[in-house]
């Protein structure tokens, strides 16, 4: 005979059950109306799992985007700037002097040596000049300053010209007779010097006495200063004639700066350095005159105010101030 | 190595992963024993912290949900017992230097009780006074209404140890609601 089996345990208490069902149902309820869940929610379980759950990729790719981002922020100008710093050096160190520029420009007729980024440059600044003469659109310059003012030396080298004008209608021998009295006149306007106008006027009459005795040409101790005479007029207003004669003799001293700037602009500006060196020479020694004369006797040194006014400016021009001091110390002796 | 040990750390995201949706359930149980919702936190995240250490061990005969509810169960009895121990100290004075910082403690927890029907307050404690071997089975079979299959897996035991020892915390039980005064209408 089959056993039967008891839907419930034995011994259990149907009402029992029923009441514990009940009250568990209500616990539940009262739990779920007191219970924060979203405090539950924002917890440390909810931390936990954040931290468990997210892989540390997450972060670490933050952490790696944004030191990527600085790294690349930090570098890369560092690195454009480098490149420029090398390609300036290579430049400098690259083109020294005409004739090396010369010879790169021989080996490689287009860039030379110049590093890819110059050479890119150049390319660049020339096909904008393209641009500019073919009336493009690109870009157009500034006006251009003002024309820039007409120097000594660009009188001369126009009275070189026009000397060499002249000399082609002239004959071969009055040419030679030219340049010996150009360098003659040249080399006496170095000796004397700008500060020795007076002397040099005379010589200049002298020279305008000779030019009036002797035909033209043949002038050969014509007088430098009168070159600034000469310079004012214009070439072409030269005639033949006494006046051209005097002209011809005016002439020689730019014929010879003419020839040595031919030469060189060096050897103009030695020459000027060596005009200079001597008319310093010069003024130190007047003053040193002038000041020999001041410490002998200042009260009547003073009375001759031409002597005094010099050497105030000469002492002024020569940055002698422990002398000025000085001077200004004995005057005020005497005069306490 | 390092391959085997993100295997394992990928394997415990996605355990914590799968048991995300039972964690209010899980805070109502604790909130249940401990009367105390902080508490109730704390607990159920140390029983999720165990079952992450421990998911490897995890043998899959029982859902993962009651398998946790057996360690939360588990700890839930733990702090009750801890702070049995403390009151019991705190009463026979063997800890009166630090009785001005446990009373501002229990002061905190105080605000964070939460208050329950007399019937259910008196219920929780009966079922807390149960032990270790009774009131897992109660709390399984009632609060989270597992069939005695699910609790039997879930605790490791046989299914007729299940029913026995259920039997015996019903028994129990009522003799504890009994003494309380609650019941006697309907328990007779």
């Amino acid at each position: 005979m089959a056993k039967k089996t008891p839907k419930t345990p034995r011994g259990e208490d149907p009402r029992f059950e029923e009441f514990l069902q009940k009250q568990f149902a209500q616990l539940k309820r009262e739990l779920a109306e007191h219970a924060p869940f979203d405090a539950a929610k924002r917890g440390k379980v909810l931390s936990f799992e954040d931290r468990i759950t997210r892989p540390e990729k997450s972060r670490g790719g933050w952490t790696i985007g944004i030191a990527a981002v600085v790294l690349a922020a930090v570098a890369v100008p560092m690195v454009i700037q480098l490149n420029r710093q090398k390609a300036e050096i290579a430049f400098k160190t690259e083109a020294p002097s005409v004739a090396g520029e010369a010879t790169i420009a021989k080996d490689n007729p287009k860039y030379g040596n110049k590093s890819p980024a110059i050479q890119s440059r150049n390319d660049k600044s020339a096909k904008l000049d393209d641009l500019e003469e073919s009336d493009g659109t690109y870009y157009k310059n500034a006006p251009a300053k003002a024309k820039r003012k007409t120097s000594a030396h660009d009188l001369h080298q126009e009275d070189e010209r026009n000397l060499k004008a002249t000399r082609e209608e002239a004959s071969p021998k009055d040419a030679i007779a030219m340049d010996k009295a150009g360098t003659k006149t040249a080399t006496n306007a170095v000796r004397e010097g700008d500060a020795d106008r007076f002397a040099a006027k005379k010589e200049s009459a002298r020279g305008y006495a000779m030019a009036d005795e002797k035909p033209a040409p043949a002038a050969p101790a014509a007088p430098a200063p009168q070159l600034a005479k000469s310079r004012s007029a214009p070439a072409n207003e030269i005639s033949g004639g006494d006046r051209g004669a005097v002209a011809q003799a005016e002439m020689p001293a730019p014929a010879s700066e003419a020839q040595a700037t031919s030469r060189s602009i060096q050897v103009d500006d030695a020459k000027q350095r060596l005009k200079q060196q001597q008319s310093t020479e010069d003024e130190r020694a007047e003053m040193e005159k002038l000041w020999r004369e001041f410490e002998k006797n200042p009260q009547e040194f003073n009375r001759s105010k031409t002597k005094r006014s010099r050497l105030d400016a000469l002492l002024a021009r020569h940055d002698r101030k422990s002398r000025a001091k000085r001077m200004r110390a004995i005057e005020t002796q005497k005069t306490y | 190595m390092n391959i085997s040990w993100l295997g394992l750390f990928a394997a415990v995201a996605d355990f914590m992963a799968r048991l995300t949706p039972y964690r209010e359930r899980l805070f109502r149980l604790a909130l249940a024993q401990l009367h105390n919702t902080s508490d109730a936190e704390d607990a159920v995240q140390e029983a999720l912290i165990k079952a992450g250490r421990n998911a490897q061990t995890f043998r899959s005969e029982s859902s993962e949900y009651t398998w946790v509810v057996r360690i939360l169960i588990n700890h839930c009895h733990d702090v009750q017992r801890k702070v049995s121990r403390r009151q019991k100290r705190e009463i026979a004075g063997e800890v009166m230097e630090q009785k001005g910082a446990q009373i501002a403690d229990s002061r905190a927890s105080a605000e964070q009780n939460i208050e329950l029907s007399e019937m259910s307050r008196h219920l929780m404690e009966a079922v807390n006074e149960l032990g270790q071997n009774y009131k897992p089975l109660i709390l399984m079979r009632y609060f989270e209404d597992m069939s005695y299959d699910d609790i039997a897996q879930a605790l490791e035991i046989n299914l007729g140890t299940v029913k026995s020892r259920m039997n015996q915390a019903k028994a129990l039980l009522k003799e504890k609601l009994v003494e309380r005064g609650i019941g006697e209408d309907v328990l007779g």
